[in-house]
Parts: structure tokens; sequence; C-alpha cells
């Protein structure tokens, strides 16, 4: 309790210290912050490769449909009937209906110039059934959704696009996996670079360390400016990749509009994920700092 | 003030550094502790400010069982006891005046306090004007004043020097030797370590001679081993 008091009492003249300290050493601060900015700019490419990713490939399963086309000879209720069915199965996301007529429509614009001249004369006797474009849920399980959807009656033919479908929702996860692997990879590499730089300096001072036990400063006394120190470090060297970020994806955003190959293909805008990169930054920054402190100080202070 | 009962200290590989030694030093003396190199004196005052603990007796200090003393009061323990070193081990990234007001602010000490304090101290030890230099700016023997300033300036009970003159020329030693004469005369107990008779010949004190970890001689108790 003593200790407790004594310490938020010294929190300006243990800022002073670590200030101070960041600045007097300074060639062991410089190549701290060094290997912090590094790192995190790494951690910040990746992330944000990573976002985009994870954008990218959930915006092509938000197009990987079952398009489901029903019997000829069925009537308006029979067909509602069956989207009722279909929409009672497991994993569906979304029904959506298609008319004989739009159905006919979309066949038209599909042939482009010649296709009225084609097929308007179907019109009035449409040989098109009705059809309904579904969406799933866990596109994982598109392949056995299709299948149940096949044996709704009425149901024609059911399309999902078969095994290229799901070998694209495969490579997908395995590319999701893998980029989670190599972030979550890089963060615990990055953690371990920046407690290392801060013991490093610790231990550069454990004379230093020793002195003020002997003197009798309390273990917190000797261990705040420390852990302010290391704070600093994270936070000064996460000022140059967030700059970097930030300016950086803007740059790449505005030169390609936004666009990797395709419409489809497209970047995340710049804004949110951003800050919420940025955020994520500072915080890996101090939080390390502070930890790899306190647990780098810790067996010099044993008694 | 300090009280040592059948103490001994065997260190992790067998070696006896320190064996059954009985003495009693008092409150106000100024006390001199030699014996050559690996002879113990510096494992004695390490159980004096409880950097270790004895493996069998007691030590006593300031009225208190050192080896009963739990880790979280140590530093609480230590404010009693300013100590110096041959190495003077001085914060390198703080000035003079930072180093000596060091010792003031770990135990809280109001900051118009601290400053009165440390100029007052440093003016003792004969550094008044070098208040604002870096250690690595000043002679051995100033850097030696500053640690003895840092180690006094809260009042201690005890004051011990563990070789403050290993590092120095002759004169410079004598020179601090008085220093630390002139802090004992104030009240304080002194306790010098050193293997340099020269420095204890030309004083006439008590001397407690310390050989292969037991006491070879106190002049305290008669029996002269120089
Ligand atoms: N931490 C230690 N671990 C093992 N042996 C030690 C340790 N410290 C000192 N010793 C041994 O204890 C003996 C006394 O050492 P010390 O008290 O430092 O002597 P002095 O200060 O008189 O030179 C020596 O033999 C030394 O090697
Ligand atoms: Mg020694």
């Amino acid at each position: 309790m003593r200790e407790l008091i004594s310490t938020f009492k010294n929190l300006p003249r243990h800022f002073k210290t670590a200030l101070q300290n960041l600045i007097r050493n300074n060639v062991m601060s410089f190549s701290s912050i060094f290997a912090v900015t590094i790192t995190l700019a790494m951690i910040g490419i990746v992330g944000l490769v990573a976002f985009n990713v994870q954008d990218i490939s959930s915006s092509i399963e938000d197009e990987i449909s079952i398009y489901v086309k029903l019997d000829r000879t069925i009537d308006d209720a029979q067909a509602e009937a069956v989207g009722t069915q279909i929409l009672a199965l497991d994993n569906i996301a979304n029904v959506e209906y298609s008319s004989k007529s739009a159905e006919l429509d979309r066949l038209i614009e599909s042939q482009g110039e010649a296709g009225a001249a084609l097929f308007e004369s179907y019109r009035e006797d449409n040989p098109l059934g009705a059809a309904y474009t579904v969406t799933v849920t866990n596109p994982d399980l598109i392949g056995q959704t299709a299948q149940k959807i096949t044996a709704i009656e009425d149901v024609n033919t059911v399309d999902y696009g078969g095994d290229s479908t799901t070998d694209l929702i495969k490579t997908l996860n395995t590319v999701r996996n893998g980029g989670t692997i190599f972030v979550v990879a890089l963060g615990v590499i990055a953690l371990f670079m920046i407690a290392n730089t801060v013991k490093i300096t610790i231990d550069t001072r454990k004379t230093e360390i020793s002195i003020m036990r002997m003197v009798g400063a309390s273990n917190w006394y000797i261990r705040i400016p420390f852990m302010l120190e290391g704070m600093l470090i994270g936070l000064v060297g996460a000022i140059l990749p967030c700059v970097m970020l930030f300016y950086g994806y803007d740059y790449i955003y505005k030169i390609t509009n936004g666009m990797v190959v395709t419409q489809m293909l497209s970047l995340v805008e710049p804004g949110a994920v951003i800050v919420q990169l940025v955020q994520a930054l500072v915080g890996l920054g101090a939080g390390v700092g502070i930890i790899g402190s306190f647990i780098s100080i810790r067996r010099y202070l044993k008694f | 003030m300090i009280r040592l009962e059948n103490v001994s200290k065997t260190y992790n590989r067998g070696i006896r550094a320190l064996n059954n030694v009985s003495l009693t030093i008092d409150s106000g003396e100024f006390v001199y502790v030699i014996g050559t190199t690996g002879s113990g004196k510096s494992t004695f005052i390490k159980l004096l400010y409880r950097e270790i603990k004895p493996t069998t007796g007691i030590v006593e200090v300031v009225g208190l069982d050192v080896a009963k003393i739990p880790n979280r009061k140590v530093p609480y323990f230590r404010r009693n006891i300013g100590v110096v070193f041959q190495d003077f081990r001085l914060l390198p990234t703080k000035t003079v005046f930072e180093n000596v007001a060091y010792a003031l602010e770990v135990i809280d000490t109001p900051r118009h306090e601290i400053r009165k304090q440390v100029r007052q101290t440093l003016d003792l030890v004969g550094l008044g004007e070098k208040i604002n230099a870096f250690p690595h700016e000043l002679s051995g023997g100033q850097q030696q004043r500053v640690a003895i300033a840092r180690a006094i300036v809260n009042n201690p009970k005890l004051l011990i020097a563990d070789e403050p003159t290993g590092n120095l020329d002759p004169d410079t030693s004598v020179e601090i030797i008085e220093l630390l004469e002139k802090i004992n005369q104030s009240g304080t107990t002194v306790l010098v370590v050193t293997h340099d008779r020269e420095v204890v010949q030309s004083n006439k004190k008590r001397t407690i001679v310390i050989d292969n970890g037991y006491i070879d001689s106190d002049t305290s108790t008669g029996g002269y081993g120089i």
C-alpha cells in the first residue's frame, strides 16, 4: 500500500526519469526503437495484406451461389412452395426468386445485340422455368446444401459450379488460414524481438539497478521508470510504421483505383482499416514495451 | 549497532567464506576491517546490508535480526545504511546532483528538502562546485566523494565502505579516509574495509583482521595482529 501510494505520487518523476534515460542512453534507445520500428512495419504490412485477402475471399464467397432451376410446368403457387422448402433448410442465407419471364430477360441480355431477335418470340410460350438464386451462410457446405435442394420436388436442375467452386473455396480457406498463421507467427516474433531489445537495454544497466537497490529504492520504484521507458520505446517505434501505412496505403489505393485485377478483387477502403491497424500497432508497441520491461527486470529484483 | 554471533557463511560450491565470527561494534565507532584478497571481508559486509544471509548464526544491525527481514522490507532496512564501493557505482546518466538526490527521492523526501540536503552534503564532501557534472567528467577521487555523499545524504546510522581507496592514488586515498573520519565525528558509525595496511597504520583506530574467514585479531579485545 505504502509502495503503491508512493508510486502514484512519483509518477511524474518516474516519467521524467524514463525520458531522461531514453535521451541519455541514446545509442541503446535508438537501436531498440529501430528494432521496434522494423518489426511493427512488418506486422503492419502483413496485417494489411491479410485484411485484404480476408476481404477479397469473403467477397468471392458472397458471389458464390446455388442456381436452382424449377420445372417448367409448375405454377406460381408451386414455385413459391419450393422457395419455402429451400428456406427451411440449414445453411441458407438468402433466397431470391426469378420468374419465367425474368429468366428470359436474362437469357436475352446474355446474348447481347442479337438476343432480342433470337428469343423475344418465345415470350408467349416460355420454354424456361422459373429459378431461385440461393446464397449460403457457410460456403464450405455448399455441395451438401445443393444436394438437399435437388431432392425437393419440382426442382429441375441445381448448379453451383460443382467441383471448381468447392476447390476455389478450399483454396481461399488455405490462403486465409496460412495468412492467419503468418500474422500470428509474426506477432509472436515481434513480441520476442521487442522484449529482447528491452532485455538487452536492461542488462546493460544491471549496475544501475543494483545501485538503486543499494540506496533503498523499493522494487516498484525501480521498475516503473523502466516500464515507462519500454512504453516510450514502443510508442516512438510505432510512429514511423503508422505514418508509412497511413500514407502508403492511401497512395496505393489511389493509383490502383482500389482494384487489384478486376472489380471483384477490390482493395479494402483505407479509412477504418488503417485506423484499426494503427491502433493495433501503437497498442502492440507500448504493450510489449511495458510487459517486456516488466519481465526482463524481474530477475534483477530478486533477493 | 552491529552484533554478529557465531556467524558462518558457506557459498553454493562449498566455499566457506566466514567461520564462526562473533563481534560487536558500538554506535559511533570507527572500525577498519582488513585482510588479504579472498579472506572474506566483502562477505562480512554483505551480511550487514543483507545482500546475503548467514548460513548459521545471527547478524544484528540497527537492532534488527537481518536474516528475519522479509524481502519486501529490505529496501526500507537499507535506508539505515550507506554503502560505498571501490568502483564508486554512480549512475552514469545522472549528474552529481541527481546521483546524490536519488537516495533521497526513493524515500519520498520533499523536493525543497532534497535540494537543501544535497547541497549541504556536496559541500561537506567538497564537491559543491561540481553539482551539474556527469560522473565521467570527474576524477576517481571526486567520484568517490559523490558516492560518499550519496551514502550519507539521508543521515544513515551506519556507513560501510568496501575498499573505498582501492582505485585511488595514495594522496587521494588519505583525503577520502579523512573525509570518512569527519563523517564519523558527526556521530555516524563507520566501517572501512581495506586490504591496504598503509591506510590503517597511519590511523589509530579499532582494527579487525580477517584471515581466511576467521577473525585473526581485533584491537578492541587486545591481541594486535599487525
Ligand atoms: N557469490 C559467491 N559465490 C561463491 N564464492 C564466493 C562468492 N563470493 C565470494 N566467494 C568466495 O568467498 C571467499 C571470500 O570472498 P570475499 O568475501 O569477496 O573476500 P574479500 O572481499 O576479502 O576479497 C573467496 O574465496 C571468494 O572466492
Ligand atoms: Mg572484497
